[in-house]
């Protein structure tokens, strides 16, 4: 029961036939059997199976697609038919979809093989997966601290070698946080590249489904077969088809890479930011240029994106009213059945998100909050492109902290907020970002982010394996996992 | 939407109406579905009247968690039509929002309609005013928006059926213009016939694809002073009579409330209240402190549109004549009586009707009564709509030529038309097989007469005596021989000639 290998070892693996998709599903369900980090809320034993029995026809066929037997993790907020999907939280009790959502049905036609369903912080709603209605997920590196979040089961999964990639979604860094503090590559593609058919929503306009990996070319590989198109997502933009992989090989020599001056500031531990400043230097060392540049909106971002994500998920979950699907408490009325439904279906977090964001959209503050941050966003948006009409990728820190302890700030909403500060401004803005393993800090990983401009995610996995090439950061393991 | 009650503001001019106790200012808020084959933001078929419950859904109508909205084109070009036709603007940037709300019938917890940037502004459509001649009422606004399901009570249960859930729905709101229930009647009509004519939709208030809330406040003068307290708005309104029934009931109460102390000396803003045909009177919903908060937000998951100069050039010159612009034609055309022109454009159906027989020939007043007459009875006594009338325009001009020429009578007319109407058999074939022609002959017909007025010599001699209403007896016995096919014309001729 080995690690699972990545995307290009295992393909290679499958044609040479030393090794098969339903042998690859069955160590992959074993491990994800035995994950002691409540990373899995479900393992989709005969599902995965089945599909691995197919895709073993396939490659039999000589079906040449990459992803063809290999198995994934899937977060439990992207809907899939015919099995039991969550989002994390009780509301959904019993809901398993009528339909699969738009990435899964991609992966599938590639004939990858989905494993099972992974933990996340309720509705995406967290930085720690602490918010999970099912107990948090915990960080393969040391078990008591979190993996981050919301997309920590996902992160875990890749990282302690269970599956060869996962999908997340990204709505303020929950897939690059959880990447950075697990160790692993974690990238979120530009808003519209991807479509969120079937993704339970969080915050419309800010979430984007992205992939983990160990390796940056795997996450190439898997927005390969996710991004375009998709006539049921009316945000996903028509883009020409394009090689994702094609600057892999490139290096940056010659790329101007620009540091964000406000994204070291106080409250950065010295130690991430210790390690980034040296991933810096090696970019530079490669051939890279490096220039400091200013991002001054930086500071508003935080509280533009605690209104407007807020507002949009206050709209967002009021479907989940116990009619038509999930938990129902019935009450003497039709109000009642409603309070009762989501006063115990959903968690502390969502609601206060809800109250927040039912609150900003009132009558009254409304344009002192909403319209605000609107427009505070589009200033956002304004410098990074300025920003980006002068250099080729910005290299920040993925997150302030290394991974920290289970229960640290769950009593502190503000603190565990602030774990986003250098991720959000992404969302915020619809760029892509990705973040790498760039060292350790008190043995635990650190995350590089790199920012790019729209739809520039080609440049993006350029600069990632150029700096992956020339590192070895990407080969450390969690010490539980060299122990065992 | 409550544009139309923002409009009832203090500072409008006011101009109370003599000789009335009260004047009433009426402002109409329509919700019309729009006629596309498939609903608002899904592949679902919108034809959702009759239909088994929950069998026109999918993901996206049943509001299911990671469903998103797709926007109908076609919906937005009808809008765009409906607005043209009603003399909109339609602005460059145009978007959908959510409206927040919980209700079992609405999925998803939120409307999709248009908040603060509707596809059309600033129309307006002609009635014919009180005091004779016409005038416009104002468009403030057409919106777009998303209709919901329907909920079906049962005893201590209710059911949900979201067929109706995501189908086009057009909000058409008008400005505080009509001042009297007659001038709301003649602006829903009004409003029916361009939508119809515009091919936006049916219009069918019978099935609940149509609706009415009026807003109704009544303005008068009290010890010098002008009075105007804020409007009840009556909602769900699914009649033309239930408006005009409740519209009267509503302005009435609100003027004896005035006298009694009653609430609305204390009214601050528009109150809601429902109406009940069944007893006739209205019921209060809720007041304004009550309203609820609809936290309007831009719907992230639409992008915002610009609707084209182009697009909006295109579809405003393929618009179809309207309603006014077609009946004025049609009377000045074919001298046709303003009552005819009226009822011929009524719906476009029964004018392509008319303009089809009169263009093969067909007289053109004896063809308007025609269709006026036998075919809006049949029409109504069947429930049919005029789009699905069984008879050709061919058929009817070859009945009116039948007529015009004498070759068959009034009388044996309607037996054709009905026959027509049934068999679907020209009307000359009709009167060849059943010998239904008209005679006029006549010798044939002065011995017919000759042996009425030799079995009926009372009558006669009751006529020669001076009364003069035995000729009818006389004239229906003859009639009666020939089996209604004798030319009435040449009987009384005959009659009044041999008695004479
Ligand atoms: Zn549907």
């Amino acid at each position: 029961m080995a690690e699972a290998g990545t995307v290009r070892e295992l393909a290679s693996a499958l044609r040479a036939r030393s090794t098969s998709a339903v042998e690859l599903a069955r160590d992959a369900i074993a491990r994800a059997k035995a994950d002691p980090y409540n990373a899995w809320l479900l393992v989709a034993e005969e599902h995965a199976l089945a599909l691995a029995q197919a895709a073993d026809e396939r490659i039999a066929a000589g079906d040449p697609a990459l992803l063809c037997g290999i198995p994934w993790a899937c977060k439990d907020i992207i809907g899939t038919k015919d099995v039991e999907t969550t989002a994390g939280s009780r509301i959904l009790d019993g809901y398993v979809p009528p339909y699969s959502a738009t990435v899964v049905e991609r992966l599938d036609r590639e004939g990858a093989v989905m494993i099972g369903k992974t933990n996340l912080d309720e509705f995406a709603m967290g930085s720690s997966n602490e918010n999970s209605a099912f107990g948090p997920a915990h960080n393969p590196w040391d078990p008591a601290r979190v993996p981050g979040g919301s997309s920590g089961g996902s992160a875990v999964s890749v990282a302690a070698g269970e599956v060869t990639f996962a999908l997340g979604t990204d709505t303020g860094g929950s897939i690059r946080q959880p990447g950075a503090l697990t160790g692993i590559v974690g990238m979120k593609p530009t808003y519209g590249r991807v479509s969120r058919y079937g993704v339970v929503a969080f915050a419309s306009s800010l979430d984007q489904v992205g992939p983990f990996a160990r390796a940056v070319e795997d996450a190439a590989i898997v927005c390969q077969a996710l991004f375009g198109l998709d006539p049921s997502d009316a945000t996903t933009m028509p883009l020409p088809a394009e090689d994702l992989r094609r600057d892999l090989e490139r290096g940056v020599k010659g790329m101007r890479l620009g540091v964000p001056k406000e994204y070291f500031i106080r409250g950065i531990e010295p130690g991430v930011e210790r390690a980034v400043r040296a991933a810096i230097r090696d970019l530079e060392s490669q051939g890279a240029s490096i220039e400091e540049v200013s991002l001054p909106s930086t500071d508003s971002a935080l509280g533009v994106y605690y209104i407007i994500q807020p507002a949009e998920a206050s709209a967002n979950l009021a479907r989940y009213d116990g009619v038509r699907f999930g938990l129902r408490v019935e009450g003497p009325d039709l109000v009642e059945t409603y309070k009762r439904t989501r006063g115990a279906g959903f968690g502390a977090e969502v609601k206060r998100r809800m109250i927040l964001g039912t609150y900003a959209l009132s009558t009254g503050y409304y344009d002192a909050y909403y319209v605000k941050a609107q427009k505070v966003r589009t200033l956002i948006k304004e410098e990074f492109e300025r920003v980006f009409a002068k250099v080729d990728a910005l290299v920040t820190p993925t997150s302030p902290s290394i991974a920290f302890g289970i229960g640290a700030k769950v009593n502190d909403p503000l603190q565990m907020y602030l774990n986003d500060v250098f991720t959000l401004p992404v969302n915020i803005a619809g760029l892509p970002g990705i973040s790498i393993p760039c060292g350790l800090s008190e043995g635990l990983p650190v995350g590089l982010q790199v920012i790019a401009g729209y739809f520039q995610e080609a440049t993006l996995f350029r600069v990632a394996a150029a700096y992956e090439r020339a590192t070895d950061h990407h080969t450390l393991r969690p010490s539980t996992l060299r122990k065992s | 939407m409550d544009a139309g009650a923002e409009r009832v503001a203090e500072g409008d001019a006011v101009s109370v109406a003599m000789g009335r106790a009260y004047e009433i200012v009426i402002g109409i808020e329509t919700h019309v579905e729009l006629g596309t084959l498939s609903k608002m933001f899904c592949g679902c078929s919108a034809r959702w009247f009759g239909m088994p419950p929950n069998t026109l859904v999918c993901p996206v109508c049943l509001g299911l968690p990671g469903a998103l909205p797709v926007p109908n084109r076609r919906a937005i070009e009808l809008a765009m039509t409906a607005g043209l036709a009603l003399h909109c603007e339609v602005p460059e940037h145009t978007k959908f929002d959510r409206k927040n709300y919980m209700y079992p019938d609405l999925p998803k917890g939120y409307q999709i309609s248009q908040y603060d940037l509707p596809l059309n502004v600033k129309g307006w459509l002609e009635i014919p005013a009180d005091g004779g001649g016409t005038k416009r009422v104002g468009i403030i606004r057409a919106h777009l928006e998303e209709d919901t399901g329907k909920l079906l009570h049962g005893q201590g249960y209710s059911l949900v059926d979201f067929n109706r859930s995501g189908v086009p729905l057009l909000e058409i709101v008008s400005a505080p213009d009509m001042s009297s229930v007659t001038e709301a009647l003649a602006y829903a009509e009004a409003l029916r016939e361009i939508v119809i004519h515009a091919g936006v939709s049916e219009f069918r208030l019978e099935e609940g694809a149509a609706r009415f809330d009026t807003n109704v406040s009544i303005r008068f003068r009290e010890g010098g002073e002008v009075r105007w307290p804020p409007q009840s708005e009556i909602k769900n309104l699914n009649s033309l009579r239930a408006v005009e029934q409740a519209a009267t009931f509503e302005a009435q109460r609100l003027w004896d409330d005035w006298h009694a102390g009653g609430e609305i000396r204390s009214r601050r803003a528009k109150i809601t209240v429902g109406w009940s045909p069944e007893t006739g009177r209205t019921f209060l919903q809720r007041r304004k402190e009550e309203a609820e908060d609809y936290r309007y937000f831009p719907e992230p998951d639409l992008v915002a549109l610009a609707p084209s100069r182009e697009t909006v050039a295109t579809i405003r010159s393929s618009l179809p004549e309207m309603p006014s612009e077609r009946r004025a034609r049609l009377a000045s055309q074919h001298g046709l009586s303003d009552y005819d022109a009226r009822i011929l454009v009524s719906d476009p159906a029964l004018a392509a009707l008319f303009e089809d027989a009169v263009g093969l020939g067909a007289d053109p007043k004896v063809t308007a009564n025609w269709i006026g007459g036998e075919t809006l009875r049949l029409l109504r006594e069947r429930s049919v709509r005029a789009a699905e009338i069984p008879f050709t325009a061919a058929q009817l001009a070859q009945l009116v030529g039948l007529i015009t020429t004498r070759e068959i009578s009034a009388t044996i007319a309607k037996d054709v038309f009905a026959e027509m109407w049934a068999s679907r058999t020209d009307p000359a074939a009709i009167v060849e097989e059943k010998g239904l022609r008209q005679v006029s002959d006549e010798g044939a017909l002065g011995a017919v007469v000759d042996q009425v007025l030799a079995a009926q010599a009372k009558a006669a001699t009751d006529y020669r005596g001076g009364n003069k209403r035995a000729l009818e007896a006389l004239f229906g016995a003859v009639m009666g021989r020939t089996k209604g096919k004798a030319d009435p014309r040449v009987v009384r001729r005959l009659l009044t000639e041999k008695l004479g």
